[in-house]
Order: structure tokens, then C-alpha cells, then sequence
């Protein structure tokens, strides 16, 4: 920390290398501008580690992760949930098809909610395509009525299923809405993560998205590759907080 | 806590990769001049910052503690959410979640902690301990320390019976019910996906007469998706037109010709922001033609939404007496090149009376990144007016001083901006970054710093006015000057150039410009027009007689030229040939109120007197502020009863009065020469007395002496003479 009030304001601009930058093949970044958006980086980072490392003292380092290593499960078990209508389905498992796309939302998340229209796109687009859209409600103050009318509101495809445990939460890894997950019909799971990369950090978007991951899975899957399993960083409302 | 301790690991480890990346050196070389130990005397360099600024802590480890496990909802995090949040993050409040109870908080937690240690939220632009402004929402060390660790410990919620109270706020009209409305309804819809939406509204006038607004509030019915709304008045029906173009509600994008800033106030709606009241010597004028002219920023919420507003309205009962000057610092040749990372632009305007700046509203869109606004008194003294080291299009306001700025006579205000128009900057509208202009659109870059200034003293406003649009004027001429020797083919800024340097009172300047644009493109009708009325201020009548001939040559149906040639002909004593022009000017466009007027006054000079009258009352039908127009033509009346019949020339006195203040003494005296024509001689003397005791009152002995004529001739009931008449 400095006591020189100019060179303040010159770190607001300039990031001090600190770590040696380590390869990041699978994880999407955009170089920050601004201490807000470094921050946002380092924020989100150090509130995980904070509560992942409680046992410990605050201070501690998160531990030094393994590049090559996807990050995602590799493969999820079956899961049944609750859908709307009180039956219990497994939406990777029983869904038919090429792959099940699993959309982690929450009813008042404005991030959530501004994703509709493209989620709903996707549905349009690779429903008849054998890949499944499955909208996942973590909130426990959810039910099936309120779920409803979201999903009518905002025009998102009439498939959802409540995770009121964050029993698939858990499975797939998700601790934001919206994330999504792109699992193959044995349960395999081959990408954990944003929908695009339109949004950087809370306040910070791009006028438009330059890659378009769950696209990009898709058409590799449906093409009949199956890709590296791959995760990116979402942006949007903690599901942690919903308990 | 065990389940996060799980998870937590692997999305660590995820997350560490992000922060080394994050760190891995952006190093940018120092180019701007305020890095550097600032030159004292140049005025366009900022200061140095102030003294005891805070560094803002860089991690968690970093923030004030305060005794460990002691804190709770109730007592430490209400009472901050409470004053900093809950203005927005409640119902209607246009956030898109609450944060009024301990559930609210703890659902949300993540995202307070982070946004809290961004400075995201609450949203407040300028950078702490420069300025002190109202309503100045951002949080401190301390606050946001205490969310920090309020959170990290577990998040207790202690004794909610002893939490305080949930802050109320007045619904509806917060500050009673408005004394005017005018109210936006549309059938569109903002579409649910997409980027950003700039679009402008209008709503036509609602004013019956003139008003005086003192204050307003502005109540979109869905403030979740307007993000900012600027307010501007149109007089000139221009948005209008453009809004006519399409059948949807609005148009597109933020350029109308005629709006402009109501005089001397900032009018809109953030976030967050209350109605206020001005004092009501302080208000801004709207008229009956007055169109609100909305220009909105609307964010896509996910499905199609309504963009409904009333805009209330609260007046004052009389016309201001304290009207504000807007004075604009700022650049319009702006030029960035792709991947510019440090652009900076700079103005300055030195003071030409003693000041109180009011309040500052800076202005850039997505590329603007460190905004400063600065004074240098003529004692050498340095003062801060803005600093915005990280400026954020989405989140611009309007700023209030605590305590008015005061600065004497000879201070120069100055503003320097830094752009980023590289990768770094997310909000960069182009990837890969193109080169970039100064316009109006969110694609183009501006970069204006505005100051709400009122002179100490109230006589000196006048002063204060012309000396900033003097100084507006000359930073125009030299603007088109560099714009005109990038293009020098471009006719419409030759033009431009022109008629910028007509105002200032260069017409040999202007007509050389005129005369290049018209080297471009001799058919280019405004230059040559322009070029005709330069010629005439030089006193060229041969000139521009030769270049209006030229102008109707290829255009006979040219209305203005045929009026400008006229005028000039008139003016060399041709009159029966610029009498004949006039004539086709006012048939090829009936509604010029002025050129209705010059015809009538040709016609009463050659004695045709009712092709005179007939023109000067419908030079006063189309501009009913033209009281000469119809002063003549009561007096036409008047004086040629053999013309013309008492009734006529009665109609034309009245119309006078109600058009006139009351007790005008011309009014007055035209009104009794209409009663004397009409045989009502002891009406008359009255009416003429009344005149002379106004003209008494005012000191205007000419007009006492023409009243006692009037009254003598009233009285040997004689008709009216032309020497009861004013001659203008």
C-alpha cells in the first residue's frame, strides 16, 4: 500500500505483475482496463478462497492449480429432480438425444433474465437437433407455480426442474445463475460456464458477445466431435447465497 | 460452511488461474501531462490531487477490521444499506432486486461484496476527497470493510426486533401532486434481447401558456429498464418531424436539431435520483410551443417491456429572475485512432465576471476514461471542479456542489480528458477498434464538460452570456477551420464555416468561404444564398444582386432568393422590380411572416394601401409577437377611412391591445384614433388621456406631446392625422 496520493491514482491504471502469467488454454480472459474490471477478477477470487479457506486464517494463498486439469466433473451420476408437474426426472439421463443443455437460473437475477432471448434461441435452434434444453430453478422459494409464469414471461422453453438441495447445483459445479452445462446423454460432462462471453464482470459487457461457447460445444458435439471437457467463468448472481 | 469448502476449491483453483492472468502486466507508458509534476502556471494542466487522499485497499486483508464475530445485520449492515442502497434496491426504486431486510442481504451476499470492493455500486462516478456533492452515494473504507467482514464471518443476522426501521419513501408524486403533466404513451415495446437501446420520444407541448418550472420528477412506470433520461425542450417542432417520420413511437438514436437544454438547468433522471424543488426565482421557461423532446437509454431486461414516463412538472408563478449560464467546456474535432490507448483532449474559457459554479455534468460515451475538471484563480490558486478517473458511460449524472464553487473574474476553467480506444476498454463499441469521430451517436466519442454557473452579481449575467458565446462562437470558426483542411472538398462545411463567421461579424471571411464552397459546387444553393447576404453586409448591393440573379438563373422557384433580391433591389431604389419579387417570394412560400411584412410596407409606400393592410395582418396572423405589423395596419385603416370602415380599423386597435402589455401607451393611442374614426370622440379623448399619462409615467415626453395632439383633435371631434402616428 502507498502513501503517495499520485501514485494512487497511476495504479488504478496500471496492474502490477505479481504472479508469473500461467498458460490458459481453457479459460477465457479479457485483459482488464481499469481497476474495476481487475478487481472484479481479483474480487470474486479472493471471496471464494475467504470462504473455501475458512478453517484457515484469512491470509492464506489459494493453492497453486494445475493448468492442464479441466476443472469440470468429469462425469455426472444420475440425478432426479422434481419437475413441474411433481414427477421425478433425471434431465441428463432420460433425456433422448444428442446432449442435454442444463441452464442453472434464478427467478430475480437481472443477468439471469437478460439471457432469455438468446436462451430461448438456442432452444429454437438445436431442440430439433436432438439436444435437450433444461431450465434448473436452485431457489427453494421456487415452486412450480411461480416457475411457470417465469418461464411464460420471459419466453424460455417449457422444460424445467426444481434443485432446491443444489443436488445437481453440486453435481455440475455451478455457483452462478446463468450458468450452463452441456453434459452428453451417458453423463459425461463437456462444458461448465457461461452462455457467451457478452459479460465481463458486473457492470462491465461488451456491446456484443465475440464467442458464443455454448454454441460452439454444440456444433462440435452434433458434428461428432466430442471436444475437451471445458469450463469458463460465468458472470451473474451467486447461487451460494440461495439456502 | 462445508459445503462452499467443497466446491470452493475447485472453483479456487479456476479462479486463481483467472487472477494470474489478470496480473500478468498491462503496462502502459506514461503519456499524459498530469503524471508529470504539474507545471504551476499552465492553466490547462490539472493540479496536483488533494492532500489526505485514501488509498483504496487492494484486497480484503487490507480494510479496517473492526473486533472480530461482533457484527450483525441489525446493528453494522442495515443502517448502510439503509442510507446508501435502499434508494434504488426497493420496490419501484428501478434496481433489479431489493435489500431491505436481513434476507434480501444474505440472499445477495456474494454480489454486495463484490461490487462493494469494485466500487460498482452504489454507482457514484467521481473519485472520493476531491469535490463534495449532494447526494454523494459512494460508500467508505470503513462501510465497505464492514460489508467485507460481515460477510467472511458468516453473515449474522443479530437481534432483527432491534434492526431500524425499513426506510419508507413517498409513493407516486414525491412532492405532491404536480402542477402540470406531460405524459409519454406508446405502443412500443423495448425488444427483450439485444444491446443497449438509444432512443428519443417526444411528447408535444402541454403548456397553454407560459409556465415557469421549478422543479419535476420524472416517473418512468418501468425504471428497471430505463437506465438514463435526458430532458430537452424543442421549440422548432424539429423532433417533431423527425419522430412523424416513422410510424414508431420515437426514432432512433439521440440528434434533434431544435431540442435543446431548458436555460441554465441539466433536466433527467438516474437512478437513484430525487425530485427536487429550485428556488422559484430560479425556473425555466416553457411556452405553448414547447415539445419535451426524451432521450432515453434503455437496457433489455429479457422480455419486451413498455417505455411509459410522466414527466410532472411544478411551477413558479412568476418568470425567473436568477437564469443559470451553461457554460460547455469541451472538444468537437475529436479524432481517435484505432487502439489509442491515452487520447486526451483539452479546452479552457477564462472568466469574464466573478462566478458561483452550481453544479458540473461531464459527458463522453464508451471511450472516455479519466475526466478532469479544474480552475486556476488569478492569484494562481488551483482548485478541483471533477475528477472521474474511471468513467463509465452507463452510470453518468450530473453533480451539485455542497457549496457552490465561487471564482473571481479572470479565473480559467479548463477540462482535459483522457479516451481509451483500445481491447482494454470492454466497452469499446468496436472490436477491433476503427478509428473514431467526434458525433452524436454512441458509436461515435464526444467529450463536453458542462458547468452550471450563476454570475455573483445578478446585472453582470448579461455580460457573463456574451462573453461565453462570443468565446463559443470563435472555438466553432476555428473548429470548422481544422474541419475544412482535412476535407477541403466538403461543401456543407465550407458552408458551416461561412455562416459561423457571418455570426461573429466577418462577412469578407464568409463570403471567402462561401465562395470555396461554391468552387466545389456552384449549384449549391445555401452558399450561394449565403454568399449573397455576406455581400450585403460588405455593402456589396452589385455583388449580391449578381449572385441572387445567378441563384433564381437555375432556380426561379428559389422563395429566399427571390426575398433577399428583392430587399436588395428595394434598398437601390429599384422598387418597382424588387416590389415584384417580393410578390413571387410570398407566392412560393405564403408563410414567412417577415417577408409579408416588407411587401406590406412597399405597398403602403407606393399608396396601394389595402394590398398593404392585407399583408401586414397576415404578417401578424402568422407571427403574433410581430406588433408593428398590426400597428400599421390599424394606422392604414385609421388614416384612409375612405378605404376602409370604422369596424375594420377598430378590429385592428383591439387586436393591438390584447397583443400588447397592458397599459402600452402606442396601443392606447392607436385605440383612440380608432374609436375617433368611428365617431366616438369622447371614448377616444379618454383612451388618449390614459396614453399620456403612461407615456408621463415612463418619461417620454414625445409621446406626452403626441398624446395632448390626439386629445385636442378628440376633442374638436376631428378625424385622426398622420402626425398622431409613431413612424418606425
Amino acid at each position: 500500500m502507498t502513501t503517495d496520493p499520485r501514485a494512487r491514482s497511476e495504479k488504478r491504471h496500471r496492474v502490477a505483475a505479481t504472479t508469473a502469467p500461467a498458460p490458459v488454454a481453457n479459460v477465457a480472459i479479457v485483459r482488464p482496463r481499469s481497476s474495476r474490471t481487475r478487481a472484479a477478477c481479483l474480487a470474486t477470487g479472493a471471496i471464494v478462497a475467504i470462504v473455501a479457506s475458512s478453517a484457515c486464517a484469512p491470509e492464506s494463498a489459494p493453492p497453486t492449480p494445475d493448468p492442464t486439469s479441466p476443472e469440470i466433473p468429469g462425469t455426472l451420476e444420475r440425478i432426479e429432480l422434481s419437475n413441474l408437474a411433481g414427477d421425478a426426472v433425471a434431465p441428463v439421463h432420460d433425456a433422448p438425444g444428442a446432449a442435454a443443455v442444463l441452464v442453472f437460473v434464478r427467478r430475480d437475477c437481472p443477468i439471469s433474465n437478460r439471457y432469455a432471448p438468446e436462451i430461448a434461441a438456442i432452444h429454437a435452434d438445436y431442440d430439433a437437433r436432438g439436444v435437450g434444453v433444461w431450465m434448473v430453478y436452485p431457489d427453494p422459494e421456487d415452486e412450480p407455480r411461480t416457475i411457470r409464469a417465469h418461464l411464460e414471461e420471459y419466453g424460455y422453453p417449457q422444460r424445467a426442474v426444481l434443485d432446491p438441495e443444489h443436488r445437481l447445483v453440486a453435481a455440475v459445479g455451478a455457483t452462478i445463475t446463468p450458468e450452463v452445462a452441456v453434459a452428453l446423454p451417458d453423463g459425461r460432462l463437456v462444458y461448465r460456464g457461461r452462455i457467451d462471453d457478452r459479460y465481463v464482470a458486473f457492470g462491465q459487457a461488451r456491446p456484443r458477445a465475440t464467442r458464443h461457447d455454448v454454441r460452439e460445444v454444440l456444433d462440435a458435439v452434433l458434428a461428432g466431435e466430442i471436444p475437451a471437457a471445458r469450463a469458463t467463468e460465468a458472470v451473474g448472481c451467486a447461487i451460494e447465497g440461495l439456502r | 460452511m462445508t459445503r462452499p469448502l467443497s466446491r470452493g476449491l475447485a472453483t479456487v483453483a479456476t479462479l486463481a488461474l483467472v487472477v494470474a492472468a489478470c496480473s500478468s502486466g498491462d503496462e502502459r507508458p506514461e503519456v499524459a501531462a498530469d503524471r508529470r509534476p504539474a507545471a504551476s502556471n499552465d492553466p490547462t494542466v490539472p493540479p496536483a490531487p488533494p492532500a489526505g487522499l485514501e488509498a483504496w485497499p487492494e484486497s480484503y486483508r487490507d480494510f479496517p477490521k473492526r473486533p472480530a464475530n461482533t457484527l450483525t445485520w441489525a446493528q453494522d449492515v442495515a443502517p448502510i444499506l439503509n442510507e446508501h442502497c435502499v434508494t434504488c434496491h426497493r420496490p419501484g426504486g428501478g434496481a433489479p432486486f431489493d435489500l431491505l431486510t436481513f434476507d434480501d442481504a444474505r440472499r445477495r451476499a456474494t454480489e454486495i461484496a463484490t461490487v462493494t470492493k469494485l466500487r460498482f455500486m452504489p454507482p457514484w462516478l467521481p473519485e472520493t476527497g476531491y469535490n463534495r456533492f449532494e447526494g454523494e452515494r459512494a460508500l467508505s473504507v470503513e462501510e465497505v470493510g464492514v460489508l467485507q467482514q460481515w460477510i467472511f464471518e458468516g453473515m449474522a443476522p443479530g437481534d432483527l426486533s432491534a434492526a431500524p426501521a425499513t426506510p419508507e419513501f413517498p409513493k407516486g408524486w414525491e412532492l405532491g401532486e404536480p402542477d402540470l403533466v406531460a405524459r409519454l404513451r406508446s405502443e412500443y415495446r423495448l425488444p427483450a434481447g439485444g444491446g443497449d437501446v438509444f432512443r428519443t420520444f417526444v411528447i408535444p407541448a402541454v403548456a397553454d401558456v407560459d409556465r415557469y418550472v421549478r422543479g419535476y420528477q420524472f416517473r418512468a412506470a418501468n425504471p428497471s429498464v430505463v437506465h438514463h433520461a435526458t430532458v430537452e425542450v424543442d421549440r422548432t417542432r424539429s423532433a417533431r418531424r423527425l419522430d412523424a417520420e416513422t410510424a414508431e413511437p420515437g426514432f432512433s438514436g439521440m440528434r434533434a436539431e431544435g431540442a435543446h437544454i431548458p436555460d441554465g438547468h441539466f433536466v433527467g433522471w438516474v437512478p437513484g435520483r430525487r425530485p427536487t424543488l429550485t428556488p422559484p426565482s430560479m425556473s425555466w421557461r416553457i411556452g405553448p410551443d414547447t415539445d419535451f423532446v426524451l432521450k432515453l437509454h434503455l437496457i433489455p431486461s429479457g422480455k419486451p417491456e413498455p417505455v411509459d414516463v410522466d414527466f410532472g412538472m411544478y411551477l413558479a408563478q412568476e418568470p425567473p429572475t436568477e437564469v443559470p449560464v451553461m457554460i460547455r467546456l469541451g472538444r468537437r474535432v475529436l479524432d481517435i485512432p484505432a487502439g489509442a490507448f491515452d487520447y486526451e483532449i483539452v479546452d479552457a474559457y477564462t472568466l469574464p465576471v466573478d462566478v458561483r459554479v452550481l453544479a458540473v455534468a461531464p459527458h463522453a460515451h464508451y471511450l472516455g476514461h479519466d475526466l478532469r475538471g479544474f480552475a486556476t484563480l488569478p492569484d494562481g490558486t488551483r482548485r478541483w471542479l471533477l475528477r472521474i478517473p474511471d468513467w463509465d458511460f452507463n452510470w453518468q449524472d450530473e453533480y451539485r456542489y455542497v457549496e457552490p464553487v465561487t471564482l473571481p473574474r479572470g479565473s480559467v476553467v479548463a477540462m482535459r480528458y483522457s479516451f481509451d480506444n483500445s481491447t482494454t476498454n470492454i466497452q469499446n463499441p468496436h472490436d477491433p477498434p476503427i478509428r473514431v469521430r467526434f458525433g452524436p451517436n454512441t458509436t461515435d466519442e464526444m467529450g463536453d464538460l458542462w458547468l452550471q454557473v450563476m454570475p455573483v452579481r445578478p446585472e453582470e449575467r448579461e455580460t457573463l452570456y456574451r462573453h461565453y458565446l462570443k468565446f463559443d462562437l470563435e472555438r466553432t470558426i476555428a473548429r470548422y477551420s481544422v474541419l475544412t483542411e482535412e476535407t477541403p472538398d466538403d461543401v456543407w462545411r465550407w458552408n458551416e464555416l461561412g455562416h459561423h463567421l457571418s455570426r461573429a461579424g466577418r462577412p469578407t471571411d464568409a463570403a471567402d468561404a462561401f465562395r470555396r464552397a461554391l468552387a466545389i459546387d456552384p449549384d449549391y444553393a445555401y452558399a450561394r444564398r449565403n454568399l449573397a447576404a455576406a455581400l450585403v453586409a460588405m455593402r456589396d448591393a452589385a455583388g449580391a444582386e449578381a449572385e441572387l440573379r445567378a441563384l433564381l438563373a437555375s432556380d426561379d422557384e428559389d422563395a429566399v432568393a427571390h426575398t433577399h433580391l428583392g430587399n436588395v433591389l428595394l434598398a437601390t431604389g429599384r422598387i418597382d422590380e424588387g416590389r415584384r419579387h417580393l410578390e413571387r417570394a410570398v407566392a412560393l412560400d405564403p408563410n414567412v411572416p417577415a417577408t409579408r411584412d416588407r411587401l406590406g410596407r412597399v405597398y403602403e409606400g407606393t399608396g396601394d394601401f389595402v394590398s398593404a393592410r392585407t399583408q401586414f395582418r397576415e404578417a401578424f396572423r402568422q407571427d403574433p409577437t410581430n406588433l408593428t405589423a398590426i400597428y400599421a395596419s390599424a394606422w392604414i385603416a385609421i388614416l384612409h377611412p375612405d378605404r376602409f370602415s370604422p369596424d375594420e380599423a377598430l378590429a385592428d386597435a383591439r387586436a393591438l391591445v390584447d397583443a400588447s402589455e397592458a397599459s402600452e401607451p402606442v396601443a392606447l393611442e392607436t385605440l383612440a384614433a380608432a374609436l375617433a374614426v368611428d365617431g366616438r370622440f369622447d371614448d377616444a379623448v379618454s383612451r388618449a388621456e390614459e396614453a399620456i399619462a403612461r407615456y408621463r409615467a415612463l418619461g417620454m415626453p414625445d409621446g406626452v406631446a403626441r398624446g395632448e395632439r390626439a386629445v385636442a383633435t378628440y376633442r374638436a371631434s376631428l378625424a385622426p392625422r398622420d402626425d398622431l402616428r409613431l413612424r418606425f
